[in-house]
């Protein structure tokens, strides 16, 4: 352990002494449970009373400052009177502008001028409120910006599986921007929060309006919340990219069309026999896998520490920076094996 | 020989709580955060606490809680709902302290990024190992150790010994 090392560890069992007293913290946390409850109860009426009443596009009540789901009766509501509060309801029509981004079981439209990156490191990154795409595992390498979030969209895993939606409204305090609109919607335990300028409250609202649930037919991109063997059934003329984490879940889905299609289906047929590692099973599992397939091919890239590869049509080839440029994305939250050539740059979306 | 008894939810806070709350004020830097961050993973236990207190490691489960209700997104949505105790305020330094090197090292590791701060503490104040702090977090140990390699780093460079 080097010195720094030794003073860090000193310093925090030192700072970690002022730590508050636990007297009453059961007391505290038996209180907040029973508080839960109520709010569950209040939320589900008033998303009921949503559902059935008036369609009115926004309802202005007072501003309160807390979880909107809470009080909806003591909060500036919008509310989107199109909105379903069936997360599994079928499919929605891609909005002209916008793509479908999918994280585990869920999926949501996302306009495509949203760049992927963490919400949070806005301020380190040209100090611009730029709209983000945000996953658990996206890396964020900023520090202490205020306010703490920019706009965009986050994926959450959180432990109540119930469905449930938060109205779009406005939150004050130094999370989000001063001008904005939050809004979310818990679906089978992943939670889907969205946040844009008030202006944008109408984009807020279609987005939101757009999540669900992916269901045994695979998201809009052709791609199976967890990978098997036949993931992907691409649209018809495209060709899906569905991107597992090690554990089989589904990280990241796209689709190509056109020139972009052609341009990746070229990369996956150049791909040179194997090097060294020729291993077509699959008996390395868990790792991250891509699956590529269109009408006319089908493709798997296995990111494995010693033997990164690309098996084609059933052929095991050997993973070029050309294929990785179509098979991940500046989005992709994974890893990358080591001695895997990377392209020279990602593509731009 | 059968199993322990199942702790019951106010003696197992009463005995782990301390330990709960000085991790989260580790990780959180200030007091009113540990607390809120300790009563939600409580608040969310004590529903379950009948399958909870029954698992392997009670202490390890409730650990999890905590960390992942520092990272949850949903608290911080929900951040203004006030702990039910009183929330002090952060711990006043006294005069001197501000350059005590143990401060800014403090200070330093709290204006880390939340998940190499997470990581930071995790090593280093619970002295866990990486693929413990993997298992808890839920990223890969890969992750982990770049994330304490990358907060170490940047320790280095604002306590300025950046040429170690």
């Amino acid at each position: 352990m080097s010195d720094l090392e030794s003073r860090l560890t000193q310093a925090l069992d030192d700072g970690a002494q002022h730590a508050p007293s636990a007297r009453s913290l059961a007391e505290g946390a038996r209180s907040r449970a029973r508080s839960r409850r109520r709010s569950r109860t209040a939320g589900a009426v008033a998303a009921a009373a949503l559902v059935v009443g008036v369609p009115t596009a926004v309802v202005l009540v007072g501003g309160s400052n807390g979880d909107p789901s809470r009080d909806p009766a003591h909060n500036r509501v919008a509310t989107d009177p199109t909105a379903s509060t069936d997360a599994t309801q079928g499919s929605v029509p891609l909005k002209l502008g916008y793509h479908w981004e999918s994280w585990h079981d869920v999926t949501v439209q996302v306009p495509d001028t949203w760049q992927y990156g963490g919400l949070s490191d806005w301020c380190a990154n040209g100090g611009a409120l730029t709209p983000r795409i945000q996953r658990p595992e996206t890396v964020s390498e900023a520090i202490g910006c205020e306010p703490g979030s920019t706009y965009g969209i986050s994926f959450q895993q959180i432990d109540n599986t119930d469905d449930f939606q938060w109205p779009t409204v406005a939150q004050s305090g130094s999370a989000w921007p001063d001008d904005n609109v939050v809004g979310g919607r818990g679906i089978g335990g992943v939670l889907i929060m969205v946040a844009a300028p008030k202006a944008d409250l109408d984009q807020a609202l279609y987005i939101q309006s757009t999540m669900r649930a992916i269901g045994p037919a695979g998201d809009p991109n052709g791609c199976q919340s967890r990978y098997t063997p036949d993931s992907a059934s691409p649209p018809e003329g495209g060709l899906s990219i569905c991107r597992y984490d090690g554990t089989g879940a589904l990280e990241q889905s796209e689709v190509l069309f056109g020139q972009d299609a052609g341009d990746a289906v070229r990369a996956l047929q150049a791909a040179p026999e194997p090097g060294a590692c020729a291993d077509a099973s699959q008996g390395s599992q868990p790792h991250e896998v891509v699956a590529l397939q269109s009408a006319g091919i089908s493709a798997r890239v296995d990111l494995v520490d010693g033997c990164a590869r690309v098996t084609v049509d059933g052929h095991v080839r050997e993973l070029t920076s050309d294929v990785l440029y179509w098979a991940l994305s500046p989005g992709w939250s994974g890893s990358v094996p080591d001695g895997v050539s990377l392209p020279s740059e990602l593509r731009k979306e | 020989m059968g199993r322990a008894p199942a702790p019951d939810f106010d003696g197992w806070v009463a005995a782990r709580g301390p330990a709960l709350l000085r991790l989260a004020y580790t990780l959180t830097g200030n007091a009113a955060d540990a607390e809120d961050v300790v009563q939600e993973a409580l608040a969310r236990a004590l529903p379950r606490w009948n399958r909870i207190s029954r698992v392997e490691d009670v202490d390890a489960y409730v650990r999890r809680m905590v960390i992942n209700a520092n990272t949850s997104w949903w608290r911080k949505f929900r951040r203004r709902e006030s702990p039910v105790e009183l929330v002090r305020d952060e711990t006043v330094v006294g005069p001197g302290e501000e350059f005590d090197d143990k401060r800014r090292l403090w200070l330093a590791c709290h204006a880390l990024p939340e998940s190499q701060r997470t990581a930071v503490v995790l090593r280093y104040y619970e002295q866990l190992e990486y693929a413990e702090i993997a298992a808890l977090t839920g990223v890969r140990e890969g992750s982990v150790r770049a994330r304490v390699s990358r907060g170490l780093a940047a320790l280095r460079v604002t306590m300025g010994e950046n040429d170690e």
